[in-house]
């Protein structure tokens, strides 16, 4: 055992400093009020056979066996509360008529700024319950855009569930309660963990095209490691960085966005389907208008 | 192909789940939550001694998580970080709950120990309580759950040799509780 000498700078991160900033409130602040008396003092020896021991005591000491149903529905039940508020922020006007802080569920009394929510699993509305008054704007947004774009070769609109449409096979006014998981033809964005090189970009392509996954969910593009790339503008954008929207050209009959990795960094790989005939391009996520950030070109996919 | 988004959830990686769970999967972060939720449990239990505590603690621990799970960088492992937030968050609520001197109550269960080494068990536990927070919570990870020093040091935020010093502290600590210590006589303060 490393009996090290204890110093006051013992108490001063030094193997994860960046790791610390990446930490919730609730972390850093225990970091930064480390008590340092319990550490006070001379260090004990010890003899090292009933060292032995009482590690060895701890170590056999009874396992508290798995988190019990109760707390672990409870936790869920919490979890699922979170993930309806990320899904869908619900109004942000508090005071509206039949808003209240307790009925979004975003805030209870005894929460802080640290998230806390003092153990208490919040009761929240069903999302049929909420009004959402976002959804409206996004609507009337989506129609503009439709309008905005209209001499595009690329005519996006955002549908429900992310995906998006592509020159005239849709229309704005599509509002099918259950879209398939991933539209074959029209625009497909989702995200992968296929690693994306020179030598496979056809190949993996391809297998994008035909076994695609899940469209990436809706306001995605919050992600910092994500952006604008994952929505149908910022995608458009990109696709008229790259010549791919060239006015000359039919509209494209589907274009397919995975957001992956190529040659091991964060990428976008784009497959662009025209008159029966595909390419791909592999890019940075930053990919717009001016800036394309082209790491692989055009490449013919079979 | 590497499993994607298609892929089933439990064949992806705490890392990719993780990423997926910040671009808006719906389900990645639940895959993490029951992956870890014994042994959060069981590190969170074994810290503040006291299973509606610990109930708090994990759940504040996993909602910060879930929140926030776009600031983490990548640079220790999924399982580390999740450690230091649910430690944390035991450690958070043991000083909101100060000052007291009362222990819980709760017993750790174990149908096989015989009445003997129960006796040792409550000693030890009782022991334990009785360290400050910072050894308590060295020792849980260390001895109890055999985190490696340098993991447990990210883990509490701070340098591997506190661990170290606040390991030794703890084990003389309770050496002495348990009468193992040569000269020294066991404490029972009850």
């Amino acid at each position: 055992m490393d009996e090290s000498a204890h110093t006051p700078e013992h108490d001063r991160p030094t193997s994860a400093p960046a790791e610390q900033e990446t930490l919730p409130t609730v972390a850093r602040r225990y970091v930064a009020d480390e008590p340092e008396i319990e550490d006070a003092g001379p260090e004990p020896h010890l003899d090292a056979e009933v060292e032995a021991s009482v590690q060895a005591l701890l170590a056999e000491a009874s396992d508290p066996g798995p988190m019990p149903d109760a707390v672990a529905d409870r936790i869920s039940a919490a979890l699922l509360d979170a993930a309806r508020l990320r899904v869908d922020p619900g109004p942000l006007v508090i005071g509206a008529p039949g808003v209240s802080m307790a009925s979004m569920g975003a805030v209870d009394p005894g929460q802080d700024s640290t998230g806390h929510t003092g153990g208490s699993v919040l009761a929240m509305p069903s999302r049929a319950e909420r009004p959402k008054p976002i959804y409206l704007v996004a609507a009337v947004a989506a129609a503009a855009a439709v309008v905005a774009v209209g001499a595009s070769a690329l005519h996006v609109t955002k549908r429900p569930n992310g995906a998006a449409v592509v020159g005239d096979r849709f229309t704005s006014g599509s509002t099918s309660p259950t879209p398939p998981p991933s539209t074959s033809g029209g625009l497909h964005i989702q995200l992968s963990t296929t690693a994306y090189d020179a030598t496979n970009l056809a190949a993996e392509a391809r297998q994008l095209l035909e076994h695609p996954g899940r469209p990436i969910r809706d306001l995605a593009a919050e992600a910092p490691s994500i952006g604008p790339i994952a929505t149908p503008i910022g995608l458009e954008s990109c696709l008229e960085a790259i010549g791919a929207l060239d006015a000359s050209s039919p509209a494209p009959e589907a274009v397919s966005a995975d957001l992956a990795t190529y040659d091991g960094r964060p990428a976008v790989v784009v497959v662009v389907t025209r008159s029966g005939a595909s390419t791909a391009w592999a890019l940075e996520r930053s990919c717009s208008t001016g800036s394309p950030g082209v790491l692989k070109g055009a490449t013919p996919v079979p | 192909m590497i499993p994607g988004v298609g892929a089933p959830v439990a064949e992806l990686s705490d890392r990719e789940l993780l990423a997926l769970h910040v671009a808006g999967d719906d389900h990645a972060f639940a895959e993490l939550f029951r992956r870890h939720k014994d042994r959060m449990w069981a590190v969170a239990l074994r810290t503040v001694r006291d299973p509606e505590l610990a109930a708090d603690c994990v759940q504040d621990g996993f909602i910060a998580a879930f929140r926030r799970a776009d600031s983490f960088r990548g640079e220790a492992a999924v399982t580390t970080w999740l450690h230091r937030i649910i430690v944390n968050a035991c450690l958070d609520r043991l000083r909101r709950r100060k000052p007291t001197t009362e222990l819980p109550e709760y017993e750790l269960a174990d149908r096989h120990d015989h009445h003997a080494s129960t006796d040792v068990r409550l000693d030890i536990q009782e022991a334990l309580a009785r360290l400050p927070e910072g050894q308590r919570a060295a020792l849980v990870l260390v001895d109890m759950h055999a985190v490696p020093v340098a993991e447990a040091a990210v883990i509490l935020g701070v340098a591997e040799g506190t661990i170290k010093s606040r390991c030794a502290r703890g084990r003389a600590a309770l050496a002495q509780h348990l009468g193992l210590t040569p000269g020294v006589r066991p404490v029972h303060e009850d």
